[in-house]
């Protein structure tokens, strides 16, 4: 217990107030003797680094004996601590308060804790950095090799990217502008005889023609020290990192790398080349760049890089590109065919000939009577159909020709149609062609029966399939006034497209009776509706306007003469005419071939 | 969503259309709707193609491209027709016939153009190929071919000529039944792989 100076009253010893009195207890505590700035000395505020460093700076100096006097670390301080005692004189000793006394005299006894804890703290560090360095070292190697491949492989794609042709600036590919810096005035030589003939090109000729020829030579022997030092110098690029590593490390000679320059081309290197020839021996690719000078190196003393040799390598392939460049957008060439001797007399004599033969066949030759020719099957079964047509039935004319064959199937159709009319047979015109729309007026004209509206069935084939299923429904698909494809007897297709008769066919013809379609086709559809007639498919057709005129005699009309028959017959004389032709000139090459064969064997 | 959607309303629209061929009567107002459906879309699609036609041909004109002269005729024959049916109407028997009058001739020259390219292939033919069994045996069928159309061997109504004509006429079934039952055969595959959905030309 203390007892307050204030009121005299007991305190707890750990008190710094009277609880009596509410005064300060401080003064109980104050040392005699002892000052208040007279404590320990201030310690420096110093950093964990700074606190490392000092321990290993410690650690080097283990060997000396003595540690230097001036320290700012923790260790200079303890040391200081340790010092400062025998550094007293003994009437300082004397003059220290009470309490340093005996904490010099506890030191004197027992071992310093403090520097004993250094001391083992010091010494795992040192174990741990030894353990650190280690692996970063590990790690710094890993990554130089790391770098070193890398820039190996770039250095190969840089080849391979040269071998393929990029594109350079100004539009001339990288490979081309390679090609002329090797072989200046080859190439010189070349452009002059493949431009005479051509147009001037966008911009490559241009240029190159105005470029003098000391310029050239200038830009040659420019290029010449851009090639020694190009590889090196992209390897550099690639590579930054290896300056740290080989900083400290001789730069190699010439012979050492591998690379056998000439003394008299020394000087022309560029200054880059002894700093960069040590990173390329390190990195692995001397033996490389070494190969290419013993194998490539040309007799001249021009010296080359190592992908430009590569490319004069493939010289021949560089000149192939060339040319198909110079080709291209030209076209193809035309097709090589053997030209006969000039016997142009002859061929004219027959081609003449044959014109003539043509024209009095289209002129003086009747036209086949019709009462002397015989319809086939299909055309006769049409004419069976028509005639079983009563007054007042119904029949379906769907017009889907061309504007191009309106005179053909018009001169089939017409006689059909008047002979129906004169029947009392109803006709109803449906087209599914905008076309029908304004040849029906003609085809009217042309049968010489009363005009009358066609109704335009929109949707192709499905409008078709609408017509056939749902007539009766009143869809609004259907024209009006056309009815359910079942009521009417006959369903009439006037057609030159093949397409078109399998629409009606497919499409409507499964949901109609048998024998409900009827065909009046152009020529050149017969041979595929027979296959439709023999399947029941069809009342029966008529193809051309041969058959035409027969049907038309059958049915008792007249048939239209006019000039689609006779045109129809002339192209066909033609194709004949024509065919025989080829015929006879391929027989008559052969002939001259082998007679041209024969003095020779 | 962007590949499946478009096949499922192929196989859902297939698979309807063959429900509705088959139970026709029940099912002919949906069949109806469907169809009006498929029309519909069709000339919205034809639509699409005309503008796309004359943007084109627009742009061509703009630009001064190669042949644009040809463009501008295109165009002015597509605004004269267009403005035609509109202010006259499609009934209109003056515009009937200018549109025959513009279309006939077209269409006869583009067919006479044609001719003569067969013609010319065929007098190249038997240069460019020598002799050959399929060279020689175009030549000979198309010749016997010819000759038949020209109708004047029918006229002489001999009746062992007409009968062998006759025969010949019938050959080319053989070849058409062929090429018919090929197209068969291909339109119900693609009927089959539309039903499954393997049928997707629309979306690649």
């Amino acid at each position: 217990m203390i007892q307050c100076p204030h009121c005299g009253k007991d305190n707890l010893p750990q008190a710094t107030r009277c609880v009596h009195c509410g005064k300060d207890l401080d003064n109980l505590f104050k040392i005699e003797g002892a000052e208040a700035d007279a404590g320990l000395p201030e310690e420096p505020e110093i950093s964990v680094s700074d606190l490392l460093r000092t321990f290993r700076q410690e650690e080097d100096s283990q060997a000396e004996e003595h540690r230097p006097a001036v320290s700012s670390g923790p260790s200079a301080v303890f040391a200081s601590r340790e010092d400062t005692p025998r550094a007293e004189t003994p009437q300082e000793e004397e003059q220290a308060p009470e309490w340093l006394i005996r904490i010099r005299k506890r030191a004197m006894q027992e071992e310093d804790a403090a520097g004993e804890l250094s001391r083992k703290f010091n010494s795992l560090e040192a174990s741990r950095s030894q353990e650190h360095q280690g692996r970063v070292d590990e790690e710094f190697a890993n990554w130089i090799a790391r770098i070193r491949e890398n820039a190996r492989r770039e250095n190969l794609q840089a080849a391979k990217s040269a071998q393929a042709g990029s594109e350079s600036e100004g539009g001339v590919p990288e490979w081309l502008r390679r090609v002329r810096e090797l072989q200046p005035e080859g190439l010189e030589e070349n452009q002059a005889v493949q431009e005479e003939p051509e147009e001037p090109r966008a911009e490559e000729p241009e240029q190159e023609k105005e470029l003098p020829a000391k310029a050239e030579q200038a830009q040659a022997q420019e290029a010449e020290s851009v090639v020694e030092s190009g590889p090196e110098e992209a390897i550099e690029t690639a590579e930054p990192a290896p300056d740290a590593e080989g900083a400290g490390e001789p730069p190699l000679s010439g012979h050492e790398t591998g690379a056998e320059t000439p003394p008299a081309e020394e000087p022309t290197e560029s200054p880059k080349t002894p700093e960069i020839k040590p990173v390329i021996e390190e990195l692995g690719l001397a033996s490389e760049v070494s190969a290419l000078d013993l194998e490539e190196r040309p007799a001249s003393s021009e010296t080359l890089s190592a992908d430009l040799l590569l490319l004069r390598k493939q010289k021949e392939s560089a000149q192939i590109l060339m040319n198909l460049i110079g080709e291209e957008g030209k076209g193809l060439p035309p097709a090589k065919t053997p030209r006969e001797g000039s016997r142009g007399w002859y061929r004219f004599i027959l081609g003449a000939f044959l014109l003539l033969v043509l024209i009095a066949v289209i002129v003086f030759v009747p036209q086949a009577r019709p009462a002397t020719y015989e319809n086939p099957t299909p055309a006769v079964a049409l004419k069976d159909a028509l005639n079983a047509l009563k007054n007042g039935d119904k029949v379906l004319v769907v017009q889907e020709y061309q504007a191009a064959a309106s005179a053909e199937m018009e001169q089939v159709s017409a006689p059909v149609l008047r002979a129906l009319e004169e029947r009392g047979i109803a006709l109803q015109f449906l087209t599914t062609h905008p076309n029908g729309l304004w040849l029906s007026a003609n085809l009217m004209n042309a049968a010489e029966i009363p005009a009358r509206e066609t109704a335009y069935l929109a949707g192709g084939r499905l409008g078709v399939l609408t017509a056939a299923l749902l007539a009766d429904e009143s869809s609004a698909m259907l024209p009006e006034g056309l009815e359910s494809l079942e009521n009417y007897q006959l369903i009439l297709l006037l057609e030159d497209s093949q397409a078109d008769i399998q629409n009606w066919i497919e499409q409507a013809g499964p949901w109609l009776g048998a024998g409900k379609l009827g065909v009046l086709a152009s020529s050149q559809n017969a041979a595929l509706l027979l296959p439709y007639y023999d399947a029941g498919q069809l009342a029966g057709y008529t193809a051309g306007a041969l058959e035409g005129r027969v049907l038309a005699a059958a049915l008792g009309q007249t048939a239209s003469t006019g000039m689609p028959l006779r045109a129809y017959q002339a192209g066909l004389l033609v194709m004949i005419a024509v065919l025989l032709l080829g015929i006879i000139i391929k027989a008559e090459a052969d002939s001259n071939a082998r007679h041209q064969k024969e003095p020779e064997g | 969503m962007k590949k499946t959607l478009p096949i499922l309303v192929a196989v859902l629209t297939a698979v309807f259309i063959l429900a509705a061929l088959i139970l026709r009567p029940q099912l002919n107002g949906w069949l109806d709707v469907v169809l009006n459906w498929a029309v519909v879309t069709a000339s919205a699609a034809l639509l699409v193609a005309v503008a796309t036609l004359l943007l084109t041909h627009l742009r061509a004109i703009l630009r001064g491209q190669r042949g644009f002269i040809y463009s501008i005729i295109l165009i002015s024959a597509f605004l004269v027709s267009f403005i035609g049916a509109l202010v006259l109407g499609l009934e209109n028997s003056a515009y009937l016939r200018w549109v025959a009058a513009v279309q006939l001739p077209l269409e006869t020259s583009l067919l006479g153009l044609a001719a003569l390219v067969m013609t010319g292939a065929a007098l190249q033919i038997f240069r460019s190929r020598g002799w050959s069994l399929l060279t020689i045996s175009f030549g000979i069928s198309a010749l016997v071919f010819l000759v038949i159309s020209l109708g004047l061997l029918q006229a002489l109504n001999i009746p062992l000529l007409s009968t062998v004509i006759a025969y010949l006429q019938r050959l080319p079934l053989i070849g058409a039944r062929g090429l018919l039952i090929g197209i068969g055969i291909g339109a119900l595959l693609t009927g089959l792989r539309v039903l499954f959905g393997l049928e997707r030309s629309w979306g690649e």
